[in-house]
């Protein structure tokens, strides 16, 4: 079914996305690929958890569909799992049970939704779509900030200084004094800072640098008496 | 005594026909007194003592023939003289062998003044001038004293039973009272016995109801996967008729409609929500012991504890928690039958596994369980048993799982050993 689905070009496919589904019964999980195909998604499924965890690649965008209930390792525990394995996926829980403790246990431990059986196909669909759409902005702002954790690496020792002064609000003077820099030099440095970290003004680059973990001195007008 | 006076009389009556003189008579009967081997003293119609034995004189202290002539009532304390001369005339009223009687026991007067205890027997010994009267005397003294050594030893002995016949009535009584104890004991065993009975046939039934909910469930679902996939596709290709969607979108309402059936009766037999408190595990451990310990006893399983001291409390419904290690301990106690009496033991222990859970193990010593079985036996409605519905594992699952704990069974070499893991009460909170 599976192999049915990829023949047909999708059309509304975020781009590459798959739906990993999780179930140990073969039909549901057979014909959960079936539904979520129907909308030109693609959709990989797997007997276990550990199927799952040994065949996937935590770099693939999508979502994950799991049961709740299975043998051997439970959606709970693969939930529990991942994260350890580096998978980030939003993961859609399917309760046979709709059981509340066992539910509000998977959303406090991360869980993007759950939904009870039985399924209704139009919220289930909604939900996926939703998931790819979370994993797809989570990737981008991954992606985003391992760019910039790279530009900061390649900024030198003294760009560097200049870019946490800046980040702590410092003006050009505070941080000539600061740094024991003429502040024509300064500005040499934070056109580079600026240069090398893509940024076309100050706020871009606090931004860029608060996503980097970069903290403010928190003593911005400090100068050396 | 009787017989000697019978003697005595015979001996006069044959010495009367031989027709010996009188005196002869008495010498040789005065004689014949001294080897008689009682006290004897013979007295005349007016009580004077006319003949007697040395026996006489050593019990009551006289001199050899002192006695002689005495009126008798000088051997009689002085109390009684009175009394005793008139009995005396009322003797020779009617003179016969007897043995003389008193109320309050008879006694002698001894020549210092002392009573001693006497038996006297009369005997009437006719003469030519009137009846004398045969006295034999025995001094009883020693005899009073046993019987009164006796009389006290008896009393003592009854003392000592009455004493013994309270000690033992205590000890009846306090049988009885263990007795009832004991029963009232049973009575309570026995109503939560059957309270288990229900709570497990409630549970049961709620397991298998929510086992086949889920299996039918599956196959409704996927029914609803098709033909919604099928529905999709058709109408993004335009190649069916609106009547043929319709027929399809109503098959999926039925699917649905029979999902919802099975759900409500689900429901309906639900075994409520959990009741969680924080609790202290080992006591529930031991409280479920409880409920079994007829079983135990009865299959010769001994349980070997091995608690953690200072565990920190869980989150469970304690009922349901009961239930799950009453499921684990009958099929350890079932494993085990077949083995030796000393090695149906069932070790429990409870250990805290990390910040979050608190781990209960129980192994035992019967057959163990094959690796490929090891998943199989929480399969709802899978047995080894001939009797076995096959879902205690699968009910003991779902309630530890409803808890947000994990129960598994471990193989081991030998016997099995299955374990679970229940929430802290502070990281649950």
């Amino acid at each position: 079914m599976t192999a049915l689905a990829m023949k047909e070009a999708p059309q509304n496919s975020l781009q590459g996305d798959i739906v990993f589904i999780v179930d140990d019964d073969p039909a549901v999980r057979d014909s959960l690929c079936w539904l979520v195909e129907s909308v030109g998604l693609r959709a990989q499924a797997f007997d276990s958890a550990l199927g799952f965890l040994e065949n996937c690649d935590p770099a693939q965008p999508g979502c994950l569909v799991l049961d709740v209930r299975m043998q051997q390792m439970s959606g709970l525990e693969l939930q529990k799992q991942l994260p350890l394995s580096g998978f980030t996926l939003p993961i859609i829980f399917i309760t046979g049970h709709g059981d509340i403790p066992m539910a509000v246990h998977a959303l406090k431990a991360g869980a993007f939704d759950f939904i009870t059986k039985p399924l209704n196909d139009q919220a289930l669909l909604e939900r996926i779509q939703n998931a790819l759409e979370k994993d797809k902005q989570q990737r981008q702002r991954d992606a985003k900030r391992r760019d910039l954790e790279k530009r900061i690496k390649n900024l030198t020792k003294r760009e560097h200084q200049v870019l946490v002064q800046v980040v702590s609000g410092c003006l050009n003077k505070v941080i000539a004094a600061n740094l024991h820099l003429s502040i024509k030099t300064v500005e040499v440095h934070r056109a580079k800072v600026m240069e090398k970290m893509a940024v076309r003004n100050v706020a871009e680059l606090i931004h860029a640098a608060i996503l980097c973990g970069i903290q403010p001195t928190g003593k911005p007008n400090s100068s050396i008496a | 005594m009787k017989q000697k006076d019978n003697n005595h009389s015979e001996l006069t009556i044959q010495a009367r026909r031989v027709g010996r003189d009188k005196a002869s008579i008495e010498t040789s009967f005065g004689e014949f007194l001294q080897f008689v081997p009682d006290a004897m003293l013979i007295v005349d119609e007016s009580g004077r003592v006319v003949m007697q034995n040395h026996l006489v004189e050593s019990m009551l202290g006289y001199d050899a023939q002192e006695l002689l002539g005495q009126p008798v009532e000088s051997l009689v304390p002085r109390r009684r003289r009175a009394e005793h001369a008139q009995q005396r005339n009322g003797y020779m009223q009617f003179p016969r062998t007897r043995a003389m009687e008193a109320q309050r026991g008879l006694t002698a007067l001894h020549r210092s003044g002392r009573e001693i205890p006497v038996e006297i027997s009369l005997s009437p010994l006719n003469m030519d001038d009137g009846t004398w009267v045969v006295v034999a005397m025995r001094d009883v003294s020693e005899r009073r004293r046993i019987e009164a050594a006796l009389k006290e030893a008896q009393s003592d002995l009854e003392r000592r039973v009455a004493e013994r016949t309270q000690d033992l009535q205590a000890v009846i009584q306090q049988l009885r009272q263990a007795q009832a104890e004991q029963k009232r004991v049973e009575e309570k065993m026995r109503r939560q016995q059957e309270e288990l009975a229900h709570i497990s046939r409630l549970a049961v039934l709620g397991e298998v109801v929510s086992s086949l909910t889920h299996e039918l469930n599956q196959p409704l679902a996927a029914i609803n996967n098709y033909v919604n996939g099928a529905i999709r596709r058709l109408t993004k290709d335009h190649v069916v008729s609106d009547d043929c969607l319709e027929a399809m979108r109503r098959a999926t309402g039925q699917a649905e409609r029979a999902s919802h059936i099975v759900q409500r009766v689900r429901q309906f037999v639900q075994k409520g929500t959990l009741q969680q408190v924080a609790v202290d595990l080992n006591g529930v451990i031991y409280s479920a012991m409880d409920l079994i310990e007829f079983e135990l006893s009865r299959r010769q399983v001994s349980v070997r504890y091995e608690l953690a001291p200072a565990l920190p409390a869980v989150m469970a419904d304690v009922l349901q928690i009961q239930q799950v290690i009453v499921n684990l301990m009958r099929n350890a106690i079932e494993a085990m039958e077949n083995g030796l009496t000393d090695q149906r033991i069932v070790k429990v222990s409870t250990t805290q596994r990390d910040a979050q859970f608190v781990e209960v193990s129980l192994s035992d010593q019967g057959q163990g369980i094959s690796i490929d079985e090891i998943e199989r036996i929480f399969t709802p409605f899978y047995t080894t048993k001939p009797q076995g519905l096959g879902i205690g594992l699968s009910l003991s699952r779902s309630i530890i799982e409803a808890h947000g704990g994990h129960l598994w069974a471990d193989s081991a070499s030998t016997g099995s050993c299955f374990r679970f893991t229940l929430c802290l009460a502070e990281e649950c909170g």
